[in-house]
This record gives structure tokens, sequence and C-alpha cells, in this order.
């Protein structure tokens, strides 16, 4: 008895099809499930880049909102001093950096803040070194626009056990009118 | 309450913050961009460009910023051996000036050379002569110089002996007795307390900037 080749052929694509929808379905199940596992999802939450993301946008959070308290920025450092240089100053421990927030939502009634994208890497065993750009958009206390673009370079660390916290930060203002050119060759 | 400002540049490549407040941001920003005027909205400080400075000048003696405070002023850094966007740009802000009648006795054009060495206040007066006489050129030391350009964050780089093309592909070798700048092109509008309030370029409308200057002259 001779088999028919085309018989053999569209049983193996019978049996892709199959493979393929059966592969799928039950991936889509497995996928389900770990949606519906908490410790899953707890596991993905407790990465480390995750938390130093997450970091980052609580910490322009606070400095946002005028009625958080001003101890609540402190809960995002290291205990240990510190070096921050912001706005050309440089804070080393959380009194001052207090007086710096306090300073700022004197002269800055309102003040927005625009990310731009954060950029992680690892510095060694919990240490992250994080890097991105931002506007701040801010209306004085006689209600006179403020705007600057700045970037951030931060040393924190972070792991899977405790809360991520700053141990750095320095602050360099950035020139904003890039659209059109900063450079042009002049002779 | 006036709403917070936007900085009117090319955005930050990927904003991300919260998402729900990118829509919201969005949002705004088409409404803004299909706002019938920006008239009435005061100009915003930009907070880490510029500051107090002093230079020799143009006028035979030295200047300060805050020597200015009753006037607006429109401030450029070039050198005089320039022969492209400098003169061009002085032709824009003398077109400005001219534009202004007037009002452009309260305001005052500053030319900063970024080449101290070979600007010397004698050789700034009689280039600057040829835009408009009231323009004062800013020269010094090259430490001095250097100072007032890093208040503006302006990039200069000075090269020698090098082959360079520009987009025309017009190509051109320079000794070592010569030399060219790559220097940051555009103009700062500085108000009556010596802030940043506005950046323009020599291809900036001058309708724009003359909008722009009488806002100040009003503040």
């Amino acid at each position: 008895m001779r088999s028919d080749p085309q018989l053999g052929s569209r049983f193996a694509r019978m049996l892709a099809v199959f493979i393929a929808f059966g592969g799928g379905i039950l991936g889509g199940l497995a996928r389900a499930d770990m949606m519906r596992d908490p410790s899953q999802i707890g596991d993905a939450s407790r990465n480390p880049e995750t938390l130093v993301e997450a970091l980052v946008e609580r910490w322009f959070a606070v400095l946002e909102d005028p009625s958080a308290e001003l101890a609540t920025v402190n809960d995002l450092l290291t205990e240990a001093p510190f070096d921050l240089l912001l706005g050309g100053e440089l804070l080393r421990d959380r009194t001052e950096l207090t007086a710096w927030v306090a300073k700022l939502r004197a002269t800055y009634p309102r003040i927005a803040y625009e990310l731009g994208p954060i950029q992680i890497q690892s510095e060694g065993i919990d240490l992250y070194r994080v890097h991105f750009e931002f506007d701040r958009n801010a209306v004085d206390s006689t209600d006179l626009p403020h705007v600057a673009r700045r970037e951030q370079t931060w040393i924190v660390r972070s792991d899977s056990v405790r809360p991520p916290v700053i141990l750095s930060i320095e602050e360099r203002p950035l020139l904003f009118f890039s659209g059109t050119g900063p450079q042009i060759v002049c002779y | 309450m006036r709403p917070l400002p936007r900085l009117q540049t090319a955005p930050l490549s990927t904003p991300r913050v919260v998402r729900w407040k990118s829509l919201v941001a969005l949002i705004a920003l088409v409404v803004a961009w299909n706002a019938p005027s920006r008239a009435g909205d005061p100009l915003p400080v930009y907070d880490d460009v510029g500051g107090e400075f002093s230079a020799s000048s143009s006028l035979g003696r030295a200047v300060s910023l805050s020597e200015y405070h009753d006037k607006v002023v429109l401030l450029f850094f070039g050198y005089t051996s320039c022969q492209d966007v400098c003169p061009a740009t002085l032709a824009h802000l003398q077109a400005l000036v001219r534009k202004l009648a007037e009002a452009s006795d309260r305001v005052q054009v500053l030319f900063a050379t970024i080449d101290p060495e070979n600007d010397t206040p004698d050789h700034l007066a009689q280039y600057l002569a040829v835009f408009d006489p009231r323009f004062v050129g800013l020269t010094g030391t090259r430490e001095e110089m250097d100072r007032i350009a890093d208040l503006f964050m302006v990039k200069r780089e000075r090269s020698h002996g090098v082959e360079v093309s520009n987009e025309y592909n017009r190509r051109k070798t320079f000794s070592d007795h010569s030399y060219l700048y790559s220097h940051s092109q555009q103009i700062y509008l500085l108000d009556k307390r010596g802030r940043t309030r506005a950046l323009f370029f020599t291809g900036s409308p001058l309708e724009e900037m003359q909008e722009d200057v009488i806002a100040l002259l009003d503040e």
C-alpha cells in the first residue's frame, strides 16, 4: 500500500495547527493562573529596578504635593549622611533636606515635574545608578511662571527585602532650547 | 489661578511620570496648541539661565547687566570674525530694533564675544556700528568671558587647523593662524531685572520677538 504524500502533508499541517492552538490555550491558561497568584505579582513588584522607578516617582510626587508632610521626604533617604546636590546646594543630612523642601515650597507654591525615561544601571550588589532628565514647571508667589530642564543622577540602594533608599543625588541644569540646534559652526 | 507653564521647546523624549498625568498633559497641550493667542500670559522665567555680570565694553568702560535695570536686554554671544550666523543674527536684531521704533530706546542689545583675544573694545565698537551704534559689545579676559558664557550655558569650542564643511558642502582648511568657533546661536531676552524670559534665534519671526519685548517693557 502506497501512502498518499498529500494526505501526509495535510496530516502534518493539522498536527501543527493543533499543537499551536493547544500550546496557545495552555499557555494562556498558565498566564491567567499566574495573574491570579498573589505571590507571583508580589515577586514582580519587588523587582529592585521596579522599586527604584517607584522611588523616583514617589520623590517627585512628594515635591509636587504641598500638603505632603515635609518629613515624608526623609523616608526616601538613607539614615546615614548623604550627598544631595540640588539646585546648586549641597545637602548632607535630613535637617538640611527638610529646610530645602520648605524653601522650595515657599518659593514656588505650585510646582510640577515631567520626567523623561529613567535609566537604571547596576552598580554592584544592591546598588543602582539612576539617570533621567526632567522639566520643572512652577509658579511663584507673584503668579509668575518659571521653567527649568535638569538632569539628575542618583545612587540608590535597593534589594528585594528593604525599601529602596537614596544615597546621593547630583543635579545639573540643561540647555533646553535644543529644538533649533544648540550649536552651529561659524568660520 | 494661573495654569502651570510648560516648556515651549522640544519635549523630553518619553514623558513617563504617572500615566494618567501624561494623558491630562497631552489634552492640555492640545488645548494650548489650539489657543488663539499667547497674549496675556506672562513669559516664563528660565530659572537656570543667566545671572549678573560685568565686563569691558565697546563704550570704553566696564558695564554690568544691572546697569540696564530700566531696559529690556537682548543678549547674543558670538565673535566678529564669524561670517555666517553672527552677522545674520545682528542684522536680525537690527531689524527688530527698527521695528520697535520709539520703544527701542528702552531696549539694549548686548553682543558678548566668545573670542576676547581678538575682539577688543575698539574693534567691537567699529564692528557693531555697522549694525547699530547703540549696540554694546562686551569683552574681557578669557576667564571673564567664559564665566559669562557659562552663566548662560553657551556652548563654544575653538578649533585650529581643521577642515570643516557646512551644510552647503563648501570646504575650507584652516591653518594654524586661523580659527573657527562652534558656538550656540540663541538670543536671550532679559527682563528689567536681568532674568532670562525668552530665547530667540535668527529665524524667529520679528513680530513674535516684538510682542515679547513689548510685554516685558509693560511689566
